[in-house]
């Protein structure tokens, strides 16, 4: 019987880690749909033949356009080219009412941030699924995830609470991060360098 | 089984929950995303978004009026850069856009109560303020007592309106800020007996005698560091080595007070070699006797002198503060070896026409006692010094009124504070720095929409003239009105050329169709040089004047001087920013933090880190001691630091470092005789 007073602790132990490990971390996010589906895949596929380059481009003066305008995409799509429906929302609400699409940028950095493309692709090389993650390769959008209480983006505070089995890019890409591979890398940092 | 849910079984669940919750990262979590989301509050400003824009203006924080690019998101600034690569921004100016948000900003005007060592500000309306200044001044006429202005940024079209407004004012008197750069010229015009200015051309000179000005630590518009780099030799006395000693190719460590034994003494060895006139009054100067006053070998003396005779043309420069006999004794060399580097120089035009203007005044030559009622007009900038040599002319029931856009710096000593806007939200004039051999004008243009609540000077000033029945001529009621006056009549003179930073390109001024389209031109960071003169006060050879006997006794044993980065000192408030890195970094020292030689410290038998008294005939603080060979023996660097009450640490209570330095019979605050004990 000594044991049965144990019951109860080891109850409410457990529902502490189940809710804490598996219920919170999804509670603590709000999902919301991107406004159109776009395919990676098919645009990249040898049939349309674009590269990333084509909509994630960097200038010759090191700026960095991240998610294409409307400007991008009209060009071909001022009419259907295919039977998909999400690119028949994209020309009806977007393209022929000329829109903008309100992408919700998986990786937006918060106010206080700087963070210059340049420098990491040319200078240090590092290849954009590093913090991107395989998007290049999906047929269809995540979800965006935000945080209900600091209004962070997943991707920016990393899919794994505890970072283990976790992909380089689902680490995260809080200055924690950023410091982590910086020192990795044998970059000097100091405040002002993202802290402007 | 039947089983009863006791309350300690309810208990032992919370218990198991919480232990269990703690091995989870959940509660770790949550911290962390409260503490961001309170950084995420609604009501906290935030930049706007929008396309990133470069902006050419001019940086108004000093004199120096450095050309600067803003770099602005959505309209607004959010980064400064240097407009000439080779002239680096100072840290005021790189965090100059940070300052409009300063915690220190004053929203609306203000009483404010010293009583007990503490300040405590009571919000009032602007009529508040102007009626009590126009009843100051009223009591001040009926008693024969002097209303004051000091300008703490001498020379703008504002200064122009505040001379003409004491002008009306049967004891009215303008006072140029103490410690200004350019303050001691007017020694050397006194010399000369011109009524035009004096200008320094830096151009052709080939070595520089500089006695503890500041050159290469943002002194005028930083021209004589410039010309560092194109090979200019520079020969720094200072009693420590500061940042202009340490790129001077000579440091001569002199006394501090001893500079003028100095300057006869390098007179004496240009005599003896014949290189200037004999005058039989130096004889007595000779390198040996003055190197046991000031410390400097005897050959360093010797040295420096033919350098100046044989290395020309050469140019003596006297730092700001060191007394009047000192500062004759300095620049009157300049005159003793026929310089043409020293130009007579016209300055900026008044906005209006006007034969009424009064003569500014130096501070030390205002009566004791006689000021009842003094504005300080700290719209334009800020300048350090002690404030000792300002409230010994007041009277004791005197009012005094600062116009400033924060509660810190020299409003913190004002009765009245009325709130004026900073640095980016208002149009700034930059008036003829002192190393300009002709009149210069540049213009910073606000980059921020301003704050309603504040006063434009101008404003106030026609509003305290119309309550004290007070009439200036012109119809302006602004002070961009005065400023566009003032370009109307460079305008109209078509003297000059107007340089454009961004391109290097120039136009004369004359071939400008409209005093609008020059405006124009220099609110987009272009800036006009006025004629240079052509004749030089190369031939007028009055002897310095020689330093009096009392100069000559045994020096004391321990003397502080005052070190006033000016990247730190010119704006009331510096940037948090700034700040913390001073006061986490040490590039800056602190405000109760004095420097002395080790040697000086052994014999005081106090170590780095200590806590001591520093001691003056005006008082005393507590300070810590730091050691630094960099500080000559026998002498206490008292550094200005920037404002303690404008970084939200407690003001009042211990005396400010600075204030502490009150001059001597000399007039000299640069220099005063100081005690260090343990605390």
């Amino acid at each position: 019987m000594k044991l049965r007073g144990f019951i109860p602790f080891g109850v409410g132990l457990l529902v502490a880690l189940g809710g804490g490990w598996f219920a919170v971390p999804r509670a603590m996010y709000r999902r919301t749909e991107q406004p159109i589906q776009f395919s990676h895949k098919t645009h990249t596929s040898e049939k349309v033949g674009m590269s990333c380059q084509d909509c994630h481009s960097l200038s010759a003066d090191g700026k960095f356009s991240g998610i294409p305008r409307l400007e991008t995409c009209a060009p071909c799509h001022t009419e259907p080219q295919g039977k998909s429906a999400e690119e028949k929302r994209l020309v009806d609400e977007y393209v022929s009412k000329n829109r903008e699409i309100p992408w919700l940028v998986y990786a937006r950095q918060p106010e206080n941030v700087y963070f210059s493309h340049a420098p990491h692709i040319k200078l240090a090389g590092i290849k954009c699924e590093r913090c991107h993650g395989p998007h290049g390769s999906t047929g269809r959008l995540r979800s965006y995830e935000q945080n209900r209480i600091s209004t962070y983006a997943r991707d920016v505070e990393g899919y794994s609470l505890v970072k283990l089995n976790a992909a380089d890019w689902q680490q995260g890409m809080k200055m924690n991060d950023c410091s982590h591979c910086h020192q990795q890398r044998g970059v000097q940092e100091s405040c002002l360098t993202c802290h402007k | 089984m039947k089983m009863n849910v006791t309350r300690r079984d309810v208990l032992k669940f919370a218990g198991g929950g919480a232990v269990g919750a703690m091995l989870t990262p959940a509660p770790w979590r949550a911290i962390d995303d409260l503490a961001i989301w309170t950084q995420n509050w609604r009501w906290i400003p935030r930049p706007p978004k929008g396309p990133s824009t470069m902006r050419n203006t001019a940086c108004a924080l000093c004199p120096a009026g450095c050309a600067l690019q803003a770099r602005c998101i959505g309209g607004l600034p959010v980064s400064m850069h240097a407009a000439i690569a080779a002239s680096p921004l100072c840290p005021l100016g790189l965090t100059g856009h940070h300052l409009p948000y300063h915690p220190a900003r004053i929203a609306r005007p203000q009483r404010v109560i010293h009583a007990g060592g503490s300040t405590r500000r009571i919000p009032v309306p602007l009529d508040t303020v102007v009626i009590a200044m126009a009843g100051g001044i009223a009591e001040a006429r009926r008693a024969s007592c002097s209303v004051a202005v000091l300008d703490l940024r001498p020379g703008r079209s504002l200064s122009w309106a505040w001379q003409r407004f004491v002008a009306a004012i049967s004891n009215g008197v303008y006072i140029p800020a103490p410690g200004r750069e350019g303050a001691n010229l007017t020694a050397l015009q006194e010399m000369i007996g011109s009524g035009d200015g004096v200008g320094l051309d830096l151009d052709g000179v080939r070595t520089i005698v500089s006695f503890r000005a500041p050159l290469a630590e943002g002194w005028g518009h930083r021209r004589a560091l410039d010309r560092l780099q194109d090979g200019l030799r520079l020969i720094q006395v200072e009693p420590l080595r500061s940042r202009t000693a340490s790129v001077a190719q000579r440091w001569l460590a002199a006394r501090p007070g001893s500079e003028a034994a100095l300057a006869c003494g390098i007179a004496n060895v240009l005599m003896a070699d014949r290189s200037v006139p004999f005058d039989a009054s130096y004889e007595c100067f000779t390198p040996d006797t003055v190197s046991a006053l000031t410390g400097v070998p005897a050959d360093a003396i010797v040295a420096t002198a033919r350098e100046l005779a044989q290395n020309g043309p050469s140019l003596v420069i006297a730092g700001e503060g060191l007394g009047r006999h000192a500062e004759e004794a300095i620049l009157g060399l300049n005159l003793l070896l026929g310089n043409n580097a020293l130009v007579p120089r016209s300055e900026l035009p008044a906005p209006y026409p006007d034969e009424a203007l009064i003569a500014p005044q130096e501070i030390d030559r205002v009566p004791d006692r006689s000021i009842a009622v003094l504005l300080v007009d700290g719209s334009g900038g800020d300048v350090r010094f002690p404030w000792p040599l300002v409230r010994r002319k007041l009277r004791v029931d005197a009012l005094v009124v600062a116009l400033s856009p924060f509660f810190a710096g020299s409003a913190q000593r004002a009765d009245y504070v009325v709130p004026v806007l900073p640095y980016l939200e208002t149009i700034h004039e930059l008036p003829t720095p002192i190393d300009a051999p002709a009149a210069r004008l540049a213009i910073a243009a606000p980059l921020l929409p301003p704050r309603s609540s504040a006063v434009d000077p101008a404003r106030f000033l026609r509003d305290i003239a119309r309550a004290s029945r007070i009439d200036i001529p012109g119809d302006w009621k602004t002070s961009e009105e005065l400023m566009r006056a003032r370009v109307a009549v460079i305008q109209a003179k078509g003297e000059g050329t107007v340089t454009t930073i961004a391109d290097g390109s120039t136009k004369a001024a004359a071939d400008f169709a409209s005093a609008d389209e020059l405006w124009e031109s220099l609110i987009a960071g272009a800036v006009w040089d006025g004629q240079k003169a052509t004749a030089s006060f190369a031939r007028k050879r009055p002897r310095p004047a020689l330093p009096p006997e009392k100069e000559l006794v045994p020096l004391k044993p321990l003397i502080a001087i005052a070190h006033i980065p000016r990247d730190v000192t010119a704006s009331a408030a510096v940037s948090p920013v700034m700040t913390k890195l001073y006061q986490e970094s040490g590039l800056r020292r602190t405000g109760h933090m004095v420097v002395i030689n080790p040697a000086t410290a052994g014999q005081l038998r106090l170590t780095s880190g200590a806590a001591a008294r520093l001691e003056t005939a005006a008082g005393s603080t507590r300070v810590v001691i730091a050691t630094d060979h960099a500080v000559m023996p026998g002498v206490v660097e008292v550094s200005a630091a920037p404002d303690a009450a404008a970084l939200g640490e407690k003001g009042g209570g211990e005396a400010s470092m600075i204030d502490l330095l009150v001059p001597d019979a000399s007039g000299s605050w640069q220099s005063v005789a100081a005690r260090l004990v343990e605390a």
